[in-house]
């Protein structure tokens, strides 16, 4: 068999054995409890018929095993359960909240990719001076700034003093109704039906919870592209290049193509972790993505709810490092062929 | 600082450079209060064994490192605090052969596009830069056939040589190699030598590392053998070959075979490992492994003396003219 093609069946057999840990967790947490799962599962008063239907679907009388087999059966047929908040399946429901996420993590990532590229580079290029120093600061600051206190204090600045920010209500101002919905993306989906005043708002309501994330991304990246840069700028080719004059640009291009991997990687873990922290972000913003819906299914004790969200908090972080593994194995190959 | 360097008015200077590589409990110092000058149309040589600085102090004369202390100076100029966006523009006049060829000529260009590019950033414009690469490719002994070839088609000897024909190029004032014939055998090093030769008669000043000193020796109009970051001995070649006056210098020089085999050298032979710069111990840096260090020698490190007109030496000893090892058992 084709080297590429093993090495991606055997990252597709580790997937799929983390996969079945991830179900294991959840099917764990229901177990954790004191409580029956099925009281868990059916909301703090379920009716009695409701025990009975959850016991018969799940097999709660059979032996934990058995339960878990079943469970697992049961996801991989996209059976999520109910929440018992709205009696509604929960599949359907995170289904529904996954564009806002991704669009606000999207450009989150972009952004703050725009963002720590740049300063990083700086930042080696001045390594050790005030300006080298100001960078790490900021950075080290932004990685220990808890996400929503951020989001409240841009919302403080930018809401509250200043005005010019709209308020923290969701997607899209609260007297506009959605667009209809192509791609899921408010703002995409408001240019494509030629409304530019939902546009406008879609786009004005992203700016802050972008800027958040953004900057929670840019400062651990920017360290990172620093740290990438720096180890370029040891090896000997760079030295050379400097030792023949080469103007910033080129130097920066040539040390730029050699941490590529390492920023890579770098912001491919990121994003793979970017969902807990979007959580935050969201609820503060009442963002109405996955992130809000799972922070709150836990506050109310919504189990079904909660196991569906570390389901697709756990795909999301294998469908990141997957892609990861694709743009790297791609760009080597190309590497190899030129 | 001695006036009487053969050749012209000084090209390239060290004052009491110091270098700190490494930070945090890494730091190590890797130069100690250097001072080096090269005139122009002048070889000068810097031996030492693998960790002595030579590399870092190759490096310090075209400001690729940044000095703790002291000052580096081109053609009288005071390089070292100069920005990087203006040392730029010197660097078509004072180049670098770096060693181990492979690792850093770009592997996709030809041999003729690597010479060129230096060109391209430092010549002015309307420069027939097709002219200029074939004159230095002739002078070189490059042939047509080999200009179209890539660094990994090439041999190392004629590798070294692309690299030499980036660095003189663009005729600079000052040319640093360093250890350029690591990588060659003894022809393709000889060869080198008498293209070093050649370009010293063009006035170019020429500094040239190496850790063995019969690599330079033939080419060399001044020696200053580094050992753990520092100068310990400075002079004219055959003054200080007649003569080695520190102890570390006659331990190097014994080591080779003598020239006239009727006269039978005697080994010195050093206690120890070559010493590492994380290692320094106060006092002389060669104390440790020197076979006639004295109790102070441990205590107080020696600077340099001028030692008749034309000699600097480290060493103690040097001043009562006690610093040479006795052969005699």
């Amino acid at each position: 068999m084709e080297r590429p093609v093993r090495a991606l069946l055997r990252r597709l057999g580790v997937g799929l054995f983390l996969a079945l840990v991830v179900v294991l967790t959840s099917f764990l947490l229901v177990k954790l409890d004191a409580a029956p799962s099925d009281v868990l599962l059916g909301g703090p008063t379920p009716a009695a018929e409701e025990r009975a239907q959850l016991v018969e679907d799940y097999g709660l009388d059979r032996p934990a095993f058995v339960q878990f087999v079943r469970y697992t059966i049961r996801v991989l047929r996209g059976e999520l359960g109910r929440s018992w908040l709205t009696g509604d399946p929960v599949l359907g429901e995170i289904m529904a909240r996954i564009p806002a996420t991704l669009e606000l993590m999207l450009y989150s990532i972009l952004l703050g990719t725009l963002i720590a590229v740049p300063t990083g580079v700086a930042a080696a290029f001045a390594r050790n001076t005030a300006e080298d120093r100001t960078v790490r600061g900021a950075s080290v600051l932004g990685e220990a700034m808890p996400p929503f206190l951020l989001a409240l204090l841009l919302l403080l600045v930018f809401f509250r003093w200043l005005d010019i920010a709209p308020a923290p209500s969701g997607r899209i101002s609260i007297v506009l109704s959605p667009p209809t919905a192509v791609t899921g993306s408010y703002f995409i989906d408001s240019i494509i039906m030629q409304d530019s005043i939902a546009a406008r708002s879609a786009l004005a309501q992203l700016v802050l919870p972008v800027v958040t994330l953004a900057l929670m991304v840019g400062a651990t990246l920017t360290l990172l592209v620093r740290g990438a840069m720096l180890a370029q700028m040891d090896a000997p080719h760079f030295v050379y290049a400097r030792a023949q004059g080469m103007s910033r640009e080129m130097l920066t291009m040539i040390a730029l193509r050699g941490a590529l991997p390492t920023i890579g990687a770098g912001l491919a873990t990121q994003s793979a972790a970017l969902l807990g922290v979007t959580a935050l972000v969201e609820h503060v913003f009442a963002w109405g993505g996955v992130g809000q819906y799972g922070l709150e299914a836990m506050a109310r004790a919504d189990f079904a709810a909660v196991q569906g969200f570390i389901l697709v908090s756990a795909a999301f972080a294998a469908i990141m490092h997957l892609v990861h593994a694709l743009v790297r194995r791609i760009a080597r190959i190309r590497i190899r062929r030129a | 600082m001695s006036a009487a360097h053969a050749g012209g008015a000084t090209v390239a200077e060290l004052r009491r450079v110091s270098v700190v590589l490494g930070r945090g409990e890494g730091r190590v110092a890797a130069l100690n209060r250097i001072d080096l000058q090269v005139a122009e149309g002048q070889i000068l040589a810097v031996v030492g064994e693998s960790g002595a600085g030579k590399s870092t102090l190759a490096r310090s004369f075209l400001r690729l490192v940044a000095p703790e202390g002291g000052a580096v100076l081109l053609e009288g100029a005071d390089i070292t605090a100069m920005p990087e966006r203006r040392l730029r523009r010197l660097r078509g006049r004072m180049t670098m052969v770096f060693r181990s060829p492979g690792d850093v000529l770009n592997p996709r260009m030809t041999a003729r596009e690597l010479i060129e590019e230096p060109l391209r950033l430092h010549a002015p414009r309307g420069t027939d830069r097709r002219a200029e690469v074939d004159a230095v490719a002739t002078r070189l002994g490059l042939t047509p056939a080999e200009l179209v070839l890539r660094p990994g088609e090439l041999s190392p000897s004629r590798m070294q040589l692309v690299g030499l024909g980036r660095a003189i190029v663009t005729k600079p004032r000052l040319l640093v190699l360093d250890e350029p014939s690591r990588d060659l055998d003894a022809a393709a090093a000889a060869d080198l030598l008498a293209l070093l030769a050649g370009l010293r008669e063009d006035g170019m000043a020429i500094v040239v590392t190496s850790d063995d000193i019969a690599n330079v020796q033939p080419v060399a109009d001044r020696i200053a053998v580094l050992y753990l970051g520092e100068v310990v001995e400075e002079g004219a070649t055959a003054d200080l070959l007649r003569d080695p006056l520190h102890p570390y210098t006659q331990s190097m020089l014994s080591a080779h075979l003598p020239a006239d085999p009727s006269r039978r050298g005697r080994r010195i032979r050093l206690r120890g490992d070559p010493p590492q710069p994380e290692d320094r111990t106060p006092g002389c840096g060669f104390a440790p492994r020197c076979p006639i260090a004295e109790s102070r020698c441990r205590s107080g490190a020696p600077t340099p003396n001028q030692v008749g007109t034309d000699r600097r030496v480290a060493c103690l000893r040097v001043l009562e003219g006690t610093s040479r090892i006795p052969l005699s058992r």
